[in-house]
């Protein structure tokens, strides 16, 4: 399994691509090659790369390497079988992370980019309620168990749709030019990640390829069940594209828009959860 | 371990009498996470906030007192090692305690700057704390009232603990990690030292992240 | 640091990442021993790879980094 992450990477990497490329077709441009952000973060590793003056050392760096870190965890939870609430934790630091990456370099956009992106800790909630309602319909927080509950029962997209939409609503939150992306939005240049460039942005840029991997194959398993390999990577395709359609048709929120939305979603499966409770 | 579907395998369980302090996968991944960040607050120097005055092209970078700096240090090591107690703690009011301190400290590294508006706003927060911890230890005796222990191990998947004794710990905490409060006020624009500004929020994530495990298992 | 000892930590990083996924393979108990080196080693060898790559082994002038 520990062969699998450096493809991992790069499928994630693969993914982003075909994320821009979808939202450029959508808006009538011809977009990047697929591949464009393979050669992205290849390019920023060749670059001159130091550390700014006033940036606070070495949290700097360190904070690049958390961020490879947790997902690179993430990404065996996710396929050993582990625990979701684990998952959730990965989650919940990667915020922490994001915040660290833009108060370490003292420039005033980066700490905008770190202040939103505590901010945008709501979209975490919705999380919560994902958890939640699969615990209520499962009884089980460990993925392999609730993986075996969907061969017996069906797959939990079906069975509890509002979850799914939950779970939905986190990976878009956490997508690349969708309308929950505040944090990079660009009048604050580009958010937390302002200051770090050239070998750290490339450590960046694999991070979040693993970020987008494990938040894909996390959704497929949890929500349609364990596949075989191609399969697995085809659905994650799908869901990618139609989280595509979606960054490429909205307009992103305002800052407190996004945890207003967010917010209201979480208290509407709050009431779902509890109809569930009560009735099941 | 108490065998629940909830948070992986047991690692490691000290017991003193019925009180059992305990490292599953969970909690030991946000033990190492928060240590990994109390040695960032010791080793790494406060990064120089840089400014651009207003209607102009020039950039400044504000100064940095020493004094204050050591405090704010001082305060984050604390509140690292009061998260690293409330991460491990296998006890209801061992739990309370160790976030409340974690409350506390908090407000200790934002009052550690020398600003009016920030010290202000350090105020605010330790309202907010104090009333929050009324819901803390009251969550806490609730539990003991109805089930006579405090021990998460011994609570551990009976149910004994009534919803509303789980609502006031989830509300106790969310008012003592003052990390929500925090960013929505201008103050932490104004607030320097990056690495002692971040425990604020590892150590109300990670209390948060626990709590969440607490209320799953007992 | 020089390019020698970021090729020296990518090699030793690699090293070790390789016998976490022979340890794996071999179901070492406990199993989630080999994951936790993986996690700790895996970004040092991305960095070091990276910075290893990039560094320059000539000695240059001091870029000119704007004013």
């Amino acid at each position: 399994m520990i062969t699998l992450i450096i493809p991992a990477v790069f499928i994630g990497l693969l993914f982003h691509g075909i994320h821009r490329k979808v939202i450029a077709r959508i808006q009538e441009r011809p977009g990047p090659p697929i591949w464009q952000e393979i050669l992205h973060t290849l390019k920023f590793s060749f670059k001159q790369t130091w550390i700014p003056k006033t940036a606070s050392m070495p949290m700097y760096v360190f904070i690049v390497a958390v961020s490879i870190a947790i997902w690179t965890g993430a990404f065996y939870i996710v396929f050993s079988g582990g625990s979701l609430l684990l998952l959730f934790a990965v989650f919940m630091l990667h915020k922490i992370t994001e915040h660290g990456l833009g108060l370490s370099s003292g420039s005033p956009y980066g700490k905008f980019g770190a202040i939103r992106s505590v901010m945008s800790a709501a979209s975490e909630i919705p999380l919560f309620a994902t958890i939640a309602g699969i615990y209520v319909v499962t009884g089980s927080l460990m993925i392999s168990d609730i993986t075996r509950y969907q061969e017996i029962h069906g797959p939990l997209l079906t069975g509890a749709f509002p979850i799914a939409i939950a779970m939905y609503i986190v990976i878009l939150s956490k997508m690349h030019y969708g309308p929950f992306s505040i944090i990079e939005a660009k009048e604050i240049v580009s958010g937390n990640r302002t200051e770090h460039f050239g070998v750290w942005r490339a450590g960046l840029e694999v991070a979040y390829a693993l970020k987008t991997f494990v938040l894909l194959a996390a959704f497929v398993l949890l929500f349609i069940g364990a596949l075989p390999w191609y399969l697995m990577l085809i659905a994650m395709l799908i869901v990618l594209i139609s989280l595509s359609f979606i960054c490429a048709f909205t307009p992103m929120l305002s800052p407190f828009d996004a945890v207003a939305m967010q917010t209201v979603i979480t208290g509407v499966l709050a009431v779902y959860i509890i109809i569930l409770g009560v009735i099941g | 371990m108490f065998n629940l579907p909830i948070e992986g395998e047991e690692l490691f369980a000290l017991e003193f009498g019925d009180i059992v302090n305990y490292f599953s996968l969970y909690t030991t991944t946000l033990f190492l996470f928060a240590t990994a960040f109390i040695i960032i607050a010791i080793i790494a120097r406060p990064e120089r906030q840089t400014d651009i005055v207003f209607g102009t092209d020039a950039v400044y970078t504000k100064e940095i007192n020493q004094d204050n700096l050591r405090f704010q240090r001082f305060m984050a090591i604390a509140c690292g090692l009061a998260t690293l107690g409330a991460v491990c703690s296998g006890d209801l009011f061992n739990f309370s305690l160790f976030t409340a301190l974690i409350g506390i400290t908090n407000i200790g590294i934002v009052a550690g700057v020398n600003n009016r508006y920030v010290l202000n706003a350090a105020y605010n927060y330790g309202i907010v704390a104090m009333v929050a911890t009324t819901f803390l230890f009251g969550g806490a005796s609730m539990a003991l009232g109805t089930c006579g222990t405090l021990s998460i191990w011994e609570l551990a998947g009976k149910g004994l603990v009534p919803l509303a004794a789980k609502m006031f710990l989830v509300l106790g905490v969310m008012g003592e990690g003052m990390a929500p409060f925090y960013i929505a006020k201008a103050e932490i624009t104004r607030a320097p030292g990056a690495p002692y500004v971040l425990m604020i929020h590892v150590s109300s994530l990670l209390i948060f992240l626990r709590v969440i495990e607490i209320i799953l298992t007992v | 640091m020089n390019k020698e000892s970021y090729l020296a930590v990518t090699i030793i990083t690699a090293v070790i990442l390789v016998l976490a996924a022979y340890a794996v393979s071999i179901g070492i108990e406990p199993g989630w021993l080999p994951v936790i080196v993986v996690v700790l080693t895996f970004p040092v060898f991305i960095l070091a790879l990276f910075l290893w790559w990039n560094a320059s082994n000539v000695e240059g002038d001091i870029p000119f980094t704007g004013y």
